[in-house]
């Protein structure tokens, strides 16, 4: 081992064997088999489909075809005329399209369509209807009709109105207490003497 | 016998006069390599039988264009290599099975096959070389059991040396751990 390169496939043999013994300690004998005298009849066989294989050396090398009289002095005519016909069939093709779809469009042709496209988005934008949710509760129909009278009332009237009504209210107040003294028979100087 | 050498075959192959005579030493000198070859790669003897046929019938054909750039045993095996792949591949399209699966398929038959009579740590090291890719199988059964160089499987194959042996150094590993394992 010491003398083999190590550059050499001897030693990297050497290192991979030490490297899988398993491997390296299988005995190699072949493990498969093939019938007796295999190789024999294989060596016929393969003889005999030789044999049988054609001999394309041995058939003649006239040609068996043949073609109309004058067939090669015309072909080189009717080739040109098929490449002009095909031509002429292009081109009209081509000049309808050309006259048809792919004129140049105007310069200003784009800068028109923008603005007309503009003015529709915009038309469609400010006349659009717009919804408003209103979560208010309803008014009952006397209640939308005092509102109505309010609304068409002025505001130094309004709040004269305001101030009757407080008033009336604190006379209300004083004439329930003393009603209620005299019900339930109680002297007002007595309480009055008590604070 | 005479024993030719492939230099003096060829130039007999090349005469139509003794053409098939020629043919005949060829197939006697390299039948039982090439056999044993494709055999390793396809597994069963029938199958084996049939590509080792349509070997030598291309061979016929094409004998004489053999530029003899290389060796002549380098080309068979070349074309041996060739035409096994093409049977494994046909295989596979003709039952509509991953070439993955075929493997399965020739590991699982092999334990039944009367034509395989290893032990069973041979029986181990056939199932373990199934698992391989093809092109790495191969690479294995040319170096390992074949006993060929690197710079002939390089050109039986067209691949690199350097490609050919981390290929073979890998197989080597992967087999060794999962006899191991097992």
């Amino acid at each position: 081992m010491n003398n083999i390169p190590k550059n050499s496939e001897a030693f990297s043999d050497e290192e991979l064997k030490k490297a899988a013994p398993v491997l390296f300690g299988i005995n190699k004998e072949n493990a498969f088999v093939v019938p007796d005298g295999y190789f024999e009849a294989l060596n016929a066989s393969v003889m005999k489909q030789v044999a049988s294989l054609p001999d394309f050396e041995s058939v003649s090398n006239e040609n068996p075809f043949i073609v109309p009289d004058g067939y090669f002095e015309s072909l080189p005519t009717g080739i040109q005329q098929r490449i002009i016909d095909s031509k002429s069939k292009r081109n009209s093709v081509a000049n309808w399209i050309a006259e048809n779809i792919s004129r140049p469009v105007p310069k200003y042709a784009l800068a028109l369509a923008s603005v007309m496209l503009v003015i529709v988005l915009s038309a469609k934008y400010f006349n659009r209807t717009v919804h408003v949710n209103c979560d208010a509760p309803q008014l009952s129909e006397s209640e939308q009709l005092d509102a109505a009278y309010l609304q068409q009332l002025d505001e130094p009237v309004l709040a004269e109105v305001y101030a009757e009504e407080t008033s009336a209210t604190t006379e209300t107040q004083d004439e329930g207490i003393e009603n209620y003294l005299l019900d339930n028979d109680i002297d007002l100087n007595s309480i009055t003497e008590q604070f | 016998m005479t024993e030719y050498t492939d230099q003096e075959l060829l130039a007999k192959f090349r005469d139509e006069n003794s053409r098939s005579y020629a043919f005949n030493l060829i197939m006697r000198k390299y039948q039982q390599r090439l056999y044993w070859h494709i055999r390793r790669i396809v597994i069963d003897h029938d199958d084996a039988n049939d590509v080792v046929q349509n070997v030598f019938i291309k061979v016929w054909k094409a004998l004489d264009k053999f530029r003899e750039d290389s060796q002549l045993y380098t080309w068979l095996y070349r074309i041996a290599t060739n035409e096994s792949i093409s049977f494994l591949n046909s295989k596979k399209r003709r039952f509509l099975i991953p070439l993955g699966d075929v493997e399965h398929e020739l590991s699982s038959n092999l334990s039944g096959d009367p034509n395989f009579t290893g032990d069973k740590i041979m029986l181990k090291l056939q199932q373990a070389v199934l698992k391989l890719p093809t092109q790495q199988r191969i690479i294995f059964n040319m170096k390992y059991f074949d006993g060929l160089k690197y710079d002939e499987i390089a050109v039986i194959l067209n691949l690199t040396t350097g490609a050919l042996k981390a290929s073979y150094h890998h197989a080597v590993k992967k087999l060794e751990k999962y006899l191991t394992a097992h």
